[in-house]
C-alpha cells in the first residue's frame, strides 16, 4: 500500500500543525475526509458525545452535585430516588447522584493514567523491539511472552499484591497489564513499514536512527495505536472498576462506582439504587468508548476499509 | 505433525520459568523487608523475630540460591506455608479448586451455547431487525461489568422472583447465576465470531450446492454451516479461559462463593504473601498449559496447521 495516501498519514498531516513539515493540502482534505467519514457512524458519534459529556461532569462534578458526597445525614438513610435525591440515598444518607458524579472523577483518572502508563512503556518497548530488532527484540519479546501467560486480571492483581490495595496502585496495575497488547501492535507496526523506500531514503539522506523512529515510522503506524488506544479505555474502566470492587483499589469512602457498587451489594433487598447507579454509569461509559473505538476502526484500520 | 507438537512444548519451557522466576521475585518487589512485612501487625517485633523469620524464609541466603531452593520445593508440590492459617499453600489451594473449576467450565457451556443460538441467528436474519437487535445485546454483552451483571442477576431472580438461591446449598441452582454473570462476555465475542464466520461460509458455493440438492436450511446450517463456524471459535477458547479465570475472582466475590479467586483476594488485602505467589504460580502455569492444549488440538483438528 501506498503509506502517502494512508488514512494514518492523513490524520497526522491535519494534528501535526506545530511541526516544522508543512501541512499539504491533500493532507487536510484527508483528514477532512477521515472526519466526515467518522461523522456518518451515528454510533460513533453518540459514544463520542456521552464520552464528552462525562468528561465534562468529571470536570465541573463539584458544581453538577447536589450534595457533599462524603457528607453523612443519618435522618435521609436508604431513601429510594425522588425529586431532592435523583438516585436515591445509601445506608449512611448520602447522595448517591452526587456520588456518582464525583465518583467519575475516579473511574476516568484511573483509565486515563492507566492508558498513559501502557502506552508510554508498551510504545517505546515495540518502536525499540521493532526497529532495533536482535537480542534486544528478543528479550523484549520473551519479557511479554512471560506476561501474557498471567492470565486476565491475575496479573493485576499480582502487582496489587505487590504494591499494596489503593487507587494509585491499581492504576499502576492496570497499565503495567495493558503494556503487552500496545508493545505488540507497535513491534508489528514497525516492522511492516521499516522496509518501506521513504525510510531507505530517510537513512540515506542521514537522518539518525532516533529522527527516523520518531519522525518517520511513528507518525505513520499512529492510526492503528489511535484506535487501540480507545478500545483499551474500556478495558481500563472495567478492570480499575473491578479492583476497587474487590476493596483493592480505590478505598472508601471516597466516592468511586466500583466500590459504591460494593457497598451496594450488601444492600441489594433494600436499595437497588445503590448498586445501579453507579453500574449504569460504568456500562454507558464503556459502552461509548466501544462504539467510538469501532467506528475509529471502520475509518482508520485499512485492512477494514480495504474489504 | 509431532515436530510441531515438540516446538510448542519447548516454547513453552522457558515462558514457564520466566513465570517462575517472576513469581519468586514478587516476594522481594515488596517495598521494605519481606520478613517485616510478614511480622506486621505484631505488637513488638525484635531483631530476634527478623532473624528468625528471615531464615526460616531462607532470605539470608544469596537470591539464585533461593530460587533454586523454591523451584525445588515447588517440584515437590511445596509452594510453602500460609502466614495467617499456618497451613500448606498447596492444601488450601487444592481444597478450592473444585468450585473455580465447576464455575469456569459452567461459564464456558452458557458462553458457547448462547454465543452460538445469538450469532446464528443474526446471521440467518442479517441486516434485518433480529440482526441489529442481537448487536445490541452482545455490544451490552461485552460492555457490562461483570459484578454489576451478577448483582442484577440476584436481584432479579433470587430476591425478587426466588427462582435461584443465592447461597447456601442448593447444587447447580447455585450455579446458574454466577455461570451467566461471568460467561456474558465470552457469550458476545462467541455471536460476533460466530455471526461473522457464519454469513462468510454462507457464500461459499458448496452451500449453493447443498441448498441445490434440495436439502433442507435448518440441515444446511447445522451440518454444513456451523461445523466451519466451530473451527474459530476454538481458537479463542484458549485465550477467553484465561479472561474466564480471572473473571472468577470477580463472580466468587458478588456470589460469596468459596473457590480460588475468593482465596486469592482474602490473601491479597490480609498480606498472606505465599498464598497469594502460589495462586499467581499456578493460575500461570494452568493457563500456559491449557493454551499448549488447545493449540493441540487445533492442529489435530486443521489438517492445514503445519511448523510455521
Amino acid at each position: 500500500m501506498n503509506a502517502n495516501s494512508s488514512p494514518s498519514t492523513a490524520l497526522i498531516g491535519g494534528t501535526q500543525v506545530t511541526s516544522h513539515q508543512p501541512v499539504t493540502a491533500a493532507a487536510r482534505s484527508e483528514f477532512a475526509k477521515t472526519v466526515r467519514k467518522l461523522a456518518r457512524n451515528r454510533g460513533a458519534i453518540a459514544g463520542m458525545l456521552f464520552l464528552v459529556a462525562i468528561v465534562l461532569v468529571a470536570v465541573f462534578a463539584n458544581t453538577i452535585a447536589p450534595f457533599d458526597p462524603l457528607k453523612q445525614q443519618y435522618r435521609d438513610v436508604l431513601l429510594s430516588p425522588s425529586r431532592t435525591h435523583l438516585f436515591g440515598t445509601d445506608q449512611f444518607g448520602r447522595d448517591v447522584f452526587s456520588r456518582v458524579v464525583v465518583g467519575s472523577r475516579q473511574s476516568l483518572a484511573v483509565a486515563a493514567l492507566a492508558i498513559a502508563i501502557a502506552a508510554s512503556i508498551g510504545i517505546t518497548l515495540g518502536l525499540v523491539g521493532g526497529f532495533a530488532g536482535g537480542w534486544l527484540d528478543m528479550t523484549i519479546q520473551r519479557l511479554i511472552d512471560i506476561q501474557l501467560a498471567f492470565p486476565g486480571v491475575l496479573f493485576a492483581l499480582a502487582i496489587v499484591a505487590v504494591l499494596g490495595p489503593g487507587l494509585r496502585n491499581a492504576m499502576i496495575a492496570v497499565g503495567l497489564s495493558l503494556v503487552p497488547s500496545y508493545a505488540r501492535l507497535v513491534r508489528g507496526a514497525v516492522l511492516s513499514t521499516k522496509e518501506l523506500a521513504y525510510i531507505d531514503a530517510a537513512r540515506v539522506l542521514g537522518a539518525k536512527d532516533s529522527r527516523i523512529v520518531l519522525r518517520h515510522i511513528l507518525p505513520n503506524i499512529l492510526a492503528p495505536i489511535v484506535v487501540l488506544g480507545t478500545v483499551s479505555v474500556a478495558w481500563a474502566i472495567l478492570i480499575g472498576s473491578s479492583l476497587s470492587f474487590l476493596g483493592l483499589g480505590a478505598q472508601l469512602p471516597s466516592p468511586e462506582w466500583g466500590l459504591d457498587l460494593a457497598s451496594g451489594r450488601d444492600y441489594l433487598r433494600e436499595a437497588w439504587w445503590m448498586s445501579t447507579f453507579p453500574g449504569l454509569a460504568i456500562m454507558l461509559t464503556v459502552i461509548s468508548v466501544n462504539l467510538l473505538g469501532e467506528g475509529l476502526r471502520e475509518v482508520l484500520d485499512p485492512r477494514l476499509r480495504a474489504r | 505433525m509431532s515436530r510441531y507438537l515438540i516446538q510448542r512444548l519447548i516454547f513453552a519451557i522457558p515462558v514457564l520459568i520466566g513465570v517462575s522466576i517472576a513469581v519468586f521475585l514478587m516476594m522481594h518487589l515488596i517495598p521494605g523487608d519481606p520478613a517485616l512485612a510478614l511480622l506486621r501487625g505484631q505488637p513488638t517485633v525484635t531483631q530476634e523475630d527478623i532473624d528468625r523469620v528471615r531464615a526460616q524464609m531462607g532470605l539470608d541466603k544469596p537470591l539464585p540460591v533461593q530460587y533454586l531452593t523454591y523451584m525445588g520445593n515447588v517440584l515437590h508440590g511445596d509452594l510453602g506455608e500460609s502466614v495467617k492459617a499456618h497451613r500448606p499453600v498447596a492444601t488450601m489451594i487444592g481444597e478450592q479448586v473444585i468450585p473455580t473449576l465447576q464455575l469456569t467450565i459452567a461459564a464456558m457451556v452458557v458462553a458457547i451455547t448462547i454465543g452460538f443460538v445469538l450469532g446464528t441467528i443474526s446471521a440467518i436474519w442479517q441486516g434485518t431487525w433480529i440482526d441489529s437487535l442481537a448487536t445490541v445485546v452482545s455490544l451490552f454483552g461485552v460492555s457490562m461489568p461483570s459484578f454489576w451483571l451478577g448483582l442484577l442477576l440476584i436481584y432479579v431472580f433470587s430476591l425478587r422472583l426466588g427462582w435461584f438461591p443465592v447461597t447456601g446449598s442448593g447444587g447447580w441452582k447455585l450455579l446458574v447465576l454466577p455461570a451467566i454473570a461471568l460467561g456474558a462476555d465470552f457469550a458476545a465475542i462467541v455471536a460476533r465470531l460466530v455471526r461473522a464466520s457464519l454469513i462468510e461460509v454462507l457464500r461459499q458455493e458448496y452451500i449453493l450446492t447443498a441448498r441445490a440438492k434440495g436439502l433442507r436450511e435448518t440441515t444446511v446450517i447445522f451440518r454444513h454451516a456451523l461445523r466451519n463456524a466451530l473451527m474459530s471459535v476454538i481458537t479463542i477458547i484458549g485465550l477467553q479461559i484465561g479472561t474466564l479465570l480471572g473473571g472468577a475472582v470477580v463472580i466468587e466475590t458478588v456470589f460469596a462463593r468459596q473457590g480460588i479467586g475468593n482465596l486469592a483476594i482474602t490473601g491479597i488485602l490480609s498480606k498472606d504473601f505465599p498464598l497469594v505467589q502460589g495462586i499467581v504460580l499456578l493460575g500461570a502455569i494452568v493457563y500456559v498449559v491449557i493454551n499448549l492444549l488447545v493449540d493441540v488440538s487445533y492442529a489435530f483438528l486443521d489438517p492445514r496447521i503445519q511448523v510455521g
